[in-house]
């Protein structure tokens, strides 16, 4: 199930699922040169707890991302993901989170804090369903065998044109079979990590090892306005 | 009044008396004076702010040096010369600077050595140039052996000012010169240039002279406010020697055929390469204005046609071209070696190209100001006649030159715009003050910033707000890092430096100007075809058709800043060309228009003749047979559709005509004919597609051009054109525009340009340089984020930049006003599948923008269903 947020529900866990938090990613834009106020926080932190409590879940697995690492960060730069979990526990969720490319440092906080970490993945419902970052190939699921793959770290999106010519983008989730396995891409949780267009990079161009060069004509795209709508497309090979 | 008008001329002789001897004795060499030296050099050896408006070949530059020089003489011959700049001279032209150098330091040799006849050992007055080209030897030179005139630019000025060392160098200054100030103070250059020159002020004890110099522009009154700015909340003094009309001048109109729309391309382009042939053969040294680089290579290639001019006397200038080959034309121009050189605008400035016979233009110069600029570059020296003629190839061109013509030569001038309260210009020049002085009270600062001009209104709460993001405000929460760039103690009032690179930051990153990218376009075959903008190549995706260079294309892929297409002939563009940066009219020339359309309008009323009409055109705007015709015939065939539908108006300035025409695809247009120019038009027809776009739920196209703008609606949508024009009132279309321009391609460049003025993106960064495509990216990303905050300085710079530099919302409201008042009416005519003849070329050729739908969800829906629409389609 999923709603106007970009996160997923998962019935039987009790569980919400989201992906590529990047907290801090403001930082690193300024050890480029660009300076931003640091805004993105507290909409990240609305996009996780606000399908927490509608569900009432449980549990939130967080597949990975959740800081966006470079370099060791300083001390006040985890206050973010401590008040992440702190705001989670307090509505009475408990956080899990599945280690992506850019956790390092995270994982001794997460430990102080008493967080679960997953690596690299989690299974699910007799191993039926597996999360992962998606950093990392296929490979890795050989043993499990799983029905349902959910995974982040693409940040996928997709670019239409309306009637008038204009060019709109959206974050979305993209649902479909790559041969006997059900994935199911999350879009990303930060307001600033946008993606790339699905519908516009070459396949070999694609982040994850496991869509790359893949055929993904067949998967559905569901097109996310966060906090008002989330709608299915058309498949991906009519854009 | 603390601005008023020099008012006397001295005499000659009375001039020479004044100045020292060994400057007296060189000047004697000439006859006579020209009036701007008769009126200024008395000025400013009184030390008199002045500001010096007078045609381009007029003396201007010795008008305001020779007294400097006289002083500067004085005190060489006493041995009392300093170790310090007494006088910098400001332009905005690099090239010019050279220029300069060469025309102030020959008569200053001149001058010396003469000087060296009579009496022994007078000191070296030095002339340098400091620019970003300088080297780091020669600027260790200049701190031992300060120049005593200083050439520069308005940027190596700001920097200057914070250097460590040759700012001490700057403490005494007397004078200051600003050259092309008509050139600079329209734009955020001389918003930063005007601030600068408060800083400058700032430092130093005594009044500097400042001295202005222009070209024929008005009001001259608000210029010499922005050269003197305000002291202590008063205006300072300044005299304005008006010596614009000093030199006669002679226009013509004209144009090829007698018919501009039944006559085929071919013939009426063979046409206007044979007049301008004819013109050049019969008037000696030639300069061809056209408004676009294209236009001026395509003159060039056609004019070698045939072989009546020889290719070696003929050439280009252009700012595409390298600076040798700009400066080989220049030179061969002085030499008097050329018979015609064909340019886009690179040559309308003061750059000295000798003695040109005529001045071409070939389309609408858009403005009276620009074209007395270039009328004005015939007939160098004073005494002689600016002769121009003006070329149209369009009937709205034509129309616009003729009133040009007319005003030209009746002395009047349209307006400049000088934009004020720029915060991202402000934001720099805090930081470039808390790197020269490492701490200030807020009030200090606030005081020094209003002294300027563009300033003077700068209200305290977004000067707040601009020290608060500066120092790294704006935090959604606390508990993070903060990278101010400046501290700022709230209680105590004061500010300071805190960034430790920030002197680096602030040197390599200053200026105004925003770098764009041009996007080189290939075949697939790897065949170079030609360049298109960058903010263009975002309005494209694959499949897209678009016009290049006269020739249709389909876009298939981008990498980096390269794009690749398929030839695809005999296909109708599905991309409108760009116009963004085509000029607009001004308003002022538009009301003119607007008047002569009503003067037609009455003599048709009354039942003239063609050749009553096309008499009285002619003899109005000195247009030539083919061009009295041509509009003639143009003003006739609107009068004769708008009586068969009807309709008992005439668009001009008074009255607003709107067309309700449905296209072949069965669309609504609303078509407002209004020659406001395209800055009031955007603003207008913007708001105006808010408010449809809000009542029906829909996206609205805007067409906009110089002499009208179009609203069309997606098929099926209709409004009727009175209920539209009933619902905006003058005082909602500030909050509708700002609605409309939110997500529009322009705010978010903009935004990119305003966020590097304002240092919060830099260009360079620890030795690194930051591409503009990662700008770009991080700027479409930040926009929505930063909406969030109430009043971020930055946002909120880019949405007055857009719709008051870009767009005129002011104008637009006046406008409105105007109409509710009865001052000016709209007439609405009968629904048609027809557009009137004056709306063709908008129809034709207008710049096209679309005003969102602004209900996400429902745009989410339509997205749908048209995504559906197209799979069937395919299938069908």
């Amino acid at each position: 199930m999923a709603g106007p947020w970009p996160a997923l529900y998962l019935d039987d866990a009790e569980a919400v699922i989201a992906s590529d938090l990047h907290i801090g990613l403001e930082d690193q834009r300024e050890l480029m040169g660009i300076h931003i106020p640091r805004t993105t926080f507290p909409q990240i932190l609305e996009q996780v707890l606000t399908p927490i409590k509608h569900y009432n879940a449980k549990r939130i697995f967080l597949l990975g991302d959740v800081k966006h690492e470079f370099g060791r960060p300083s001390e006040p730069e985890w206050w973010g993901v401590k008040k992440l979990v702190k705001s989670i526990r307090e509505i009475g969720c408990e956080p899990e989170v599945v280690r992506g490319n850019h956790d390092n440092y995270i994982i001794s906080v997460l430990s102080d804090l008493g967080v679960k970490v997953h690596d690299p993945t989690l299974s699910l419902t007799d191993s039926e369903c597996v999360l992962m970052h998606g950093h990392e190939a296929l490979s890795a699921l050989e043993i499990i065998r799983p029905r349902i793959l959910i995974m982040g770290h693409e940040h996928p999106s997709i670019a239409i044109r309306d009637d008038l010519g204009v060019r709109h983008r959206y974050k979305i989730f993209l649902s479909g079979q790559l041969d006997a396995l059900h994935v199911i891409v999350l879009p990303s949780s930060s307001p600033f990590a946008f993606g790339s267009n699905m519908n516009e990079i070459s396949p070999k161009h694609r982040l994850s090892p496991i869509l790359k060069n893949r055929d993904l004509s067949e998967m559905i795209p569901y097109l996310l306005e966060i906090g008002i709508t989330v709608k299915e497309f058309p498949k991906m090979k009519y854009f | 009044m603390t601005i008023s008008i020099a008012r006397k001329e001295y005499r000659r002789d009375q001039v020479l008396s004044l100045l020292d001897p060994l400057v007296a004795d060189w000047l004697s060499q000439f006859p006579n004076l020209t009036p701007s030296q008769k009126y200024a050099i008395p000025l400013i050896l009184d030390g008199t702010n002045t500001l010096i408006a007078s045609p381009t070949g007029s003396g201007k530059t010795l008008s305001a040096f020779l007294g400097i020089i006289s002083e500067l003489v004085k005190l060489a011959k006493q041995n009392a010369l300093e170790q310090r700049v007494y006088c910098i001279y400001v332009s905005p032209l690099r090239s010019l600077n050279n220029d300069i150098q060469k025309n102030l330091l020959l008569p200053l040799r001149a001058i010396i050595m003469s000087g060296k006849v009579h009496s022994e050992g007078i000191q070296e007055i030095r002339v340098s140039v400091r620019t970003g080209d300088t080297s780091t030897q020669e600027r260790v030179r200049m701190l031992a052996k300060p120049p005593h005139i200083l050439i520069t630019t308005p940027e190596s000025l700001a920097i200057m000012i914070t250097a460590p060392k040759f700012k001490y160098k700057l403490i005494d200054v007397q004078w200051v010169i600003v050259d092309e100030i008509h050139e600079v103070c329209s734009s955020k250059r001389g918003v930063h240039l005007s601030v600068t020159l408060e800083r400058l002020q700032n430092m130093i004890s005594r009044p500097i002279c400042r001295i202005g110099l222009s070209a024929t522009i008005q009001p001259l009154d608000d210029v010499a406010r922005f050269l003197v700015g305000y002291e202590g909340g008063k205006e300072r003094d300044c005299v304005v020697v008006d010596t614009r009309f000093a030199k006669p001048i002679s226009i013509t109109v004209s144009s090829p055929v007698i018919d501009l729309i039944h006559t085929s391309p071919s013939i009426s382009s063979a046409e206007l390469y044979g007049r301008m042939k004819d013109l050049v053969t019969a008037n000696g040294t030639t300069l061809i204005f056209t408004n676009t680089r294209a236009g001026a290579e395509r003159s060039v290639f056609q004019l070698s046609k045939g072989g009546t001019l020889d290719a070696d006397e003929l050439s280009v200038h252009h700012g595409s071209l390298s600076r040798d080959l700009r400066k080989e034309v220049e030179d061969r121009l002085k030499e008097g070696k050329m018979r015609a050189v064909v340019t886009s605008t690179s040559l309308e400035l003061g750059i000295d190209i000798g003695s040109i016979d005529l001045v071409i233009q070939v389309g609408s110069p858009k403005s009276i100001a620009r074209c007395l600029q270039r009328v004005g570059r015939a007939g160098h020296a004073l005494d002689r006649i600016s002769k121009g003629v003006l070329i149209a190839m369009e009937r709205d061109d034509l129309v616009e030159n003729a009133v040009i013509a007319e005003q030209a030569t009746q002395g009047k001038l349209d307006r400049i715009y000088i934009p004020k309260n720029c915060l991202d210009v402000l934001s720099q020049h805090i930081v470039g003050m808390v790197v020269e002085r490492s701490q200030w009270t807020a009030s200090d600062v606030f005081n020094v910033i209003r002294g300027s001009f563009c300033y003077r209104s700068l209200l305290k709460t977004d000067f707040l707000n601009v020290l608060k993001y500066l120092s790294g405000g704006y935090q959604s929460l606390e508990g993070f890092r903060v990278y101010g760039k400046i501290w700022y103690d709230k209680e105590e009032g004061t500010l300071g430096r805190r960034a430790k690179l920030l002197r680096v930051i602030y040197a390599t990153n200053i200026g105004t100007i925003p770098d764009e990218v041009t996007v080189r376009v290939y075949l697939l075959s790897g065949k170079w075809i030609g360049t298109i903008d960058e903010t263009f190549l975002e309005r494209l995706s694959k499949g897209d058709i678009f016009l290049l260079g006269g020739r249709t294309y389909e876009f298939r892929a981008a990498r980096g800043f390269k794009a690749y297409v398929v030839r695809k002939e005999g296909t109708k563009p599905t991309v409108p060309s760009w116009f963004s940066d085509m000029l607009p009219l001004s308003f002022d020339l538009g009301e003119e228009i607007g008047q002569f359309r009503d003067d037609v309008y009455q003599k048709l009323l009354g039942g003239a003749s063609d050749l009553d009409l096309s008499t009285f055109i002619s003899k109005r705007t000195n247009s030539d047979n083919n061009a009295a015709t041509a509009i003639s015939g143009y003003f006739r065939a609107q009068f004769d559709f708008l009586r068969t539908m009807g309709l008992d108006s005439f668009p001009t300035h008074k009255v607003i005509v709107v067309e309700d025409y449905r296209d072949f695809e069965n669309r609504q247009n609303i078509i407002f004919n209004c020659t406001y120019g395209r800055r009031i038009n955007d603003a207008l027809s913007r708001a105006y597609a808010h408010m449809v776009s809000v009542e029906l739920s829909i996206g609205v196209t805007v067409t906009v051009r110089d002499s009208g703008f179009m609203l069309t609606l997606p098929e099926g949508s209709i409004i009727h054109p009175q209920k539209l024009v009933d619902m905006l009132q003058a005082n909602q279309i500030r909050p509708r525009l700002l609605e409309a321009i939110k997500k529009t391609e322009i705010v978010k460049r903009r935004f990119r340009h305003c966020a590097t003025r304002a240092l919060m993106m830099l260009k360079h960064y620890k030795g690194r340089e930051i591409r503009i495509a990662r700008r770009q990216m991080n700027a479409q990303l930040l926009i929505p984020m930063l909406e969030a905050l109430r009043d971020f300085p930055i946002l909120k710079e880019t949405y007055r930049e857009v719709i008051e530099d870009v767009m005129d919302v002011s104008g637009a409201e006046s406008i409105l006003t105007d109409v509710q008042n009865g001052v000016r009416r709209i007439a609405i005519g009968p629904t048609t599948d027809v557009p009137s003849p004056f709306s063709h070329e908008l129809i034709a050729s207008g710049f096209s923008d679309q005003v969102l739908m602004l209900d996400r969800k429902n745009l989410l829906e339509h997205l749908h269903e048209s995504v559906l629409r197209r799979i069937n389609a395919d299938r069908g």
